[in-house]
């Protein structure tokens, strides 16, 4: 009686962190609290219920309609919970109890998994790297010729987002680099 | 047959064998896992995102194709590309066996 039913986080994680991001929603079932919601750029709501251990799965479509009705039934089939799509990502919950090691992950083989880091390094990796190349460079450039307020202040913003973009871009490279050469090992 | 897609198939992986082999006889994803799981003692079993991303990509290169869709679940059957792998593969898993066993292979199974 009088406990909370739900619960709200932050945690942001990049397009790379997927993995991350699975073991911390399978963490937080295991103390009661089921992931009901996502909302970008990393809010999350909980909903208390019985401690369990669950499985989280994401899968990367690139686009919502990808995850086509045929696509979601081949998951049910398999005894995959769909939940929401964020981003591309599709997220899926299944028990760990009853099942065998190999039915609780959505990917056998080790080529399937990187078929998936090839895809979110083209549909997104890619094009924070043309946005950085194409219009922060090149309004950092422009801003810094002028001497007036505004164009000062517009070239703080570009620094500032030229640092982000900098360190985004590196972690997610990094990331996605181990990431495959993990599976590439298997 | 074009030499790209048989350098990518040949060899094949367990996962794009199986599901070629199964695919003899129209079938859906989820009865193509549970056939293999069968067939294998539960030695492969493939899983959904695998299985999905794998049919597409063989439905992409031809060697099946759509057939139906029932109840949301799709199915599919080999081709005559995806006959003439099979068999390529056969062949070449034949020889690699009678091999392992000291024998020398005439380009045939039946030597």
């Amino acid at each position: 009686m009088g406990q909370k039913t739900t619960k709200r986080l932050f945690r942001f994680w990049t397009i790379a962190d997927f993995e991350a991001e699975e073991e911390f929603l399978r963490e937080q079932h295991k103390q009661g609290w089921k992931f009901v919601k996502y909302t970008l750029p990393g809010f999350y709501t909980f909903e208390a219920s019985t401690p369990e251990d669950v499985i989280y799965q994401l899968d990367f479509t690139d686009t919502k309609c990808k995850a086509t009705p045929a696509y979601l039934q081949m998951f049910a089939d398999y005894g995959w919970e769909y939940l929401l799509t964020v981003n591309g990502f599709n997220y899926f919950r299944k028990p760990a109890v009853a099942h065998a090691p190999e039915d609780l992950t959505i990917f056998s083989d080790p080529q399937s998994k990187i078929d998936m880091i090839q895809k979110i390094t083209c549909r997104r990796l890619l094009p924070i790297l043309v946005i950085l190349l194409c219009c922060i460079i090149p309004q950092l450039s422009i801003q810094s010729q002028y001497d007036d307020l505004a164009s000062r202040i517009l070239y703080g913003v570009f620094i500032i987002l030229f640092i982000v973009y900098i360190v985004l871009i590196m972690h997610i490279s990094v990331t996605l680099a181990k990431l495959r050469k993990k599976y590439q090992k298997d | 047959m074009d030499g790209r897609i048989q350098r990518i198939y040949i060899p094949m992986t367990e996962t794009c064998f199986y599901i070629l082999y199964c695919l003899q006889e129209e079938m859906h994803g989820y009865n193509i896992g549970l056939k293999v799981k069968e067939m294998t003692g539960g030695e492969i079993s493939i899983s959904p995102g695998t299985m999905y991303g794998s049919l597409s990509k063989m439905e992409k290169d031809g060697l099946i194709r759509f057939v139906r869709e029932e109840e949301k679940r799709k199915f599919y059957i080999i081709t005559d590309l995806g006959n003439e792998l099979l068999e390529l593969e056969i062949q070449r898993i034949a020889r690699l066996y009678l091999n392992s066993k000291g024998g020398i292979w005439n380009g045939t199974e039946n030597n």
